[in-house]
């Protein structure tokens, strides 16, 4: 039976429908889910190229974890359809026959946070599990394991039971019985997120290897920027059950469309709105286009003053369209008095830009500072406008910064880019 | 190792569960301290101990089997369902372990017996279950068989689902994951329940008493035959005893095998 909420849900879903201009031969994997628990809901659409690796990054609670289990079959949707190559998986609460493919069926594989290894069941073993499942005869599939072992690193483990292997090797052996299985697609929850750093970074390098020396075709879903840029070809931002960016990973990281996926990728971003003032001749020397295709743009923001950068040519809507300002907390410089002098306290009457000597600066309490490994955050807000400058501990030192304390904040017009801002929730084309 | 632990335990405490542990262990102590060694052998060489205690052993192996059978699919069916569900069952399958086994063995007369709701067709049909072997087999299990299915119920809750989301994502299907990664997971447990049920099925009297009867090398397995000689009813007390202390050792012998299999298990 189709419940009633299940169809209009499904117009819904058709409203952020998905990109679907290539070729449909070319789509490994293609889903469009409404779930329900409780309050939450998620409606997300996702499509993989064969061979692609899709990062979904999204803060805890966004729905990463619970639209997997849908994709794996773990769980089953209120509304929506799952294909593998064609190959109809789910299909319920929308018209045509209802299908529920049971997870085994799926050709669609799991590797989680913790590598759930069968404890009874030695590493050679655990790898050997997916083929010999699938029908393999246990000395080709006992080969086929010792193979997998030892291009993950773990030639000679073979006979070890779990409990005897550390974290990053039980991890390496549930990549290689994953990816043993070769399911048409394999679905990353956070591997890497139960690891120290250090081992961390080691397996994300080994399974960048493995997954492309195999061409499996993957959903990673992180809250790591890093598992996305490493693993990745396209990134999709999944935030409160809703995917609100997708595409290129340089280009979604690179141009967040919002606060979240900027503090995501660690830039600073500021919205308001396209100065009908264009630019003033002052900041001319510092705007100086850094290639083609790029024409010095500017914002207006809340009480009246103007941040200045460089936008690609053309990409800009009228005056008065949403736009915002990005650029990265190490290109922000902070002093403590406002060296052209004067020291005018920001939000007077003054109406004057403030890009009065050829940079964008402004004065702002600071919020916190925090240690990080590029040397220290320090988060200053003012009118709502939250900037983050990441500066040496010798300078924060030098400077006397304390929480509370006002600072001169500027960045150069040429480390600021203009981008179209559009709109947050709903659209993922 | 000889490291120094400091004490956590509130001295306090001490007084209750010595007294408790002196409850539990005196009376085995003046069991044995009324014991006759010297008619002992004679008493357990009886063709009345050995026809009892062979009889116990097959009935109590027999009832254990059957509780195994139907006792692990009803303890994986019970963790995996619905919580409603599963207070349901659960409150269903702890019954017979709350209820007196006296209780048990008249419910099973009224069942089972001649005029029971399903006996009076099974007379019909020729079949008379009351008083007979396989009376005592259907009582063991009874009595038996929450042990096992509380106690294995335990074991797969714990182990979770995880491994066997993973093995299904693996491309194994149910039967293949029941009996290559669930069955092996809940191992321990299951061994645990399984000697659980046989030493509730081997002690078991007051079901036996009332449904099956008291008939010598039929139904009088070991726990009635020591009522009949403590009775005085053909042997002495003395016998009694005797037959006691020999299903003590059976019990001790029981727990220290599972003891060694445990410790060869968690190596």
């Amino acid at each position: 039976m189709i419940p009633v909420g299940g169809v209009s849900a499904v117009s819904g879903v058709s409203a952020v429908s998905p990109v679907s201009e290539a070729d449909p031969g070319d789509t490994a994997l293609e889903a469009r889910l409404v779930v329900r628990r409780g309050s939450f809901e998620l409606d997300a659409a996702v499509r993989v190229r064969r061979g692609e690796v899709l990062a979904l990054l999204g803060p805890n609670g966004s729905g990463k974890s619970t639209l997997l289990a849908a994709l794996a079959g773990l769980i089953l949707p209120q509304s929506g359809t799952v294909s593998v190559s064609g190959r109809t998986l789910t299909r319920v609460g929308v018209p045509g026959a209802r299908v529920a493919i049971a997870p085994e069926r799926r050709s669609v594989g799991l590797l989680g946070q913790k590598p759930l290894l069968f404890p009874h069941l030695t590493a050679l073993q655990n790898v050997a599990f997916g083929p010999r499942a699938a029908g393999m005869p246990s000395a080709t599939a006992a080969q086929d394991a010792r193979v997998w072992l030892h291009a993950v690193g773990l030639a000679g483990f073979e006979h070890r039971r779990p409990a005897a292997l550390s974290g990053g090797q039980q991890q390496r052996v549930a990549i290689a019985r994953a990816l043993a299985a070769r399911p048409e697609v394999l679905l990353l929850d956070e591997p890497l997120a139960a690891l120290d750093v250090q081992t961390a970074a080691l397996t994300r390098t080994l399974l960048r290897e493995q997954l492309t020396r195999s061409g499996t075709t993957a959903i990673l879903v992180t809250h790591d920027v890093l598992d996305a840029i490493v693993l990745a070809d396209r990134v999709a931002i999944l935030a409160g059950g809703r995917i609100v960016d997708e595409g290129p990973k340089a280009r979604v990281l690179g141009a967040p469309r919002n606060q979240f996926i900027a503090a995501l990728a660690g830039v600073n971003l500021v919205e308001g709105t396209v100065s009908a003032e264009g630019v003033g001749a002052g900041v001319g020397p510092t705007s100086q286009p850094a290639g083609a295709g790029w024409m010095p743009a500017s914002i207006s923001l809340a009480g009246g003053w103007r941040l200045v950068g460089r936008a690609a040519a053309g990409d800009l809507g009228e005056p008065g369209a949403a736009a915002s300002a990005v650029f990265p907390p190490a290109a922000v410089r902070i002093e403590r008095a406002n060296p052209s002098g004067g020291g005018v306290p920001f939000g007077s009457a003054r109406e004057e830009p403030l890009a009065m000597d050829r940079t964008n600066r402004w004065e702002a309490p600071i919020r916190s500072l925090e240690p990080s490994s590029g040397g220290i955050r320090v988060r200053t807000c003012l009118n709502d406008v939250a900037v983050v400058a990441l500066l040496p501990p010798v300078e924060v030192a030098r400077l006397g910064l304390e929480v509370g304390g006002r600072v001169w904040l500027s960045v150069p017009a040429s480390e600021v880019e203009i981008l179209p801002l559009e709109g947050g929730v709903g659209g993922s084309g | 190792m000889s490291r120094v632990q400091i004490g956590t335990v509130p001295r306090l405490l001490y007084v209750p569960a010595a007294i408790g542990l002196a409850l539990l262990i005196l009376p085995i102590v003046g069991l044995v301290a009324r014991v006759d060694w010297a008619s002992v052998p004679a008493a357990i060489t009886s063709r009345a101990a050995v026809d009892a205690l062979s009889l116990s052993l097959q009935t109590g192996g027999t009832a254990t089997l059957v509780c195994l059978v139907v006792g692990i699919p009803l303890a994986t069916v019970l963790s995996r369902s619905r919580p409603q569900i599963a207070g349901l069952l659960r409150a269903l399958v702890t019954l017979p372990l709350v209820m007196p086994p006296m209780v048990g063995g008249i419910a099973l007369l009224y069942l089972l017996g001649r005029n029971g709701l399903v006996g009076q067709y099974l007379e019909l049909a020729g079949i008379r279950i009351p008083f007979t072997t396989g009376a005592v087999v259907i009582a063991q299990a009874f009595v038996a068989l929450p042990f096992l299915v509380i106690s294995l119920e335990g074991s797969l809750r714990t182990a979770g689902t995880g491994f066997e989301s993973v093995a299904s994502t693996l491309g194994a299907g149910r039967w293949t994951v029941f009996h290559r990664i669930t069955l092996p997971l809940v191992w321990p447990g299951l061994v645990a329940g399984t000697v659980l049920c046989f030493a509730r099925a081997l002690g078991e009297f007051g079901a036996t008493a009332l449904f099956a009867g008291n008939a010598a090398g039929v139904t009088r397995t070991m726990p009635l035959a020591i009522y009949t000689a403590f009775n005085g009813a053909g042997v002495t007390q003395e016998s009694a005893v005797a037959l006691s202390l020999l299903l003590i050792v059976v019990a001790i012998v029981i727990l220290l095998l599972m003891r060694s299999w445990r410790a060869e298990v968690t190596l």
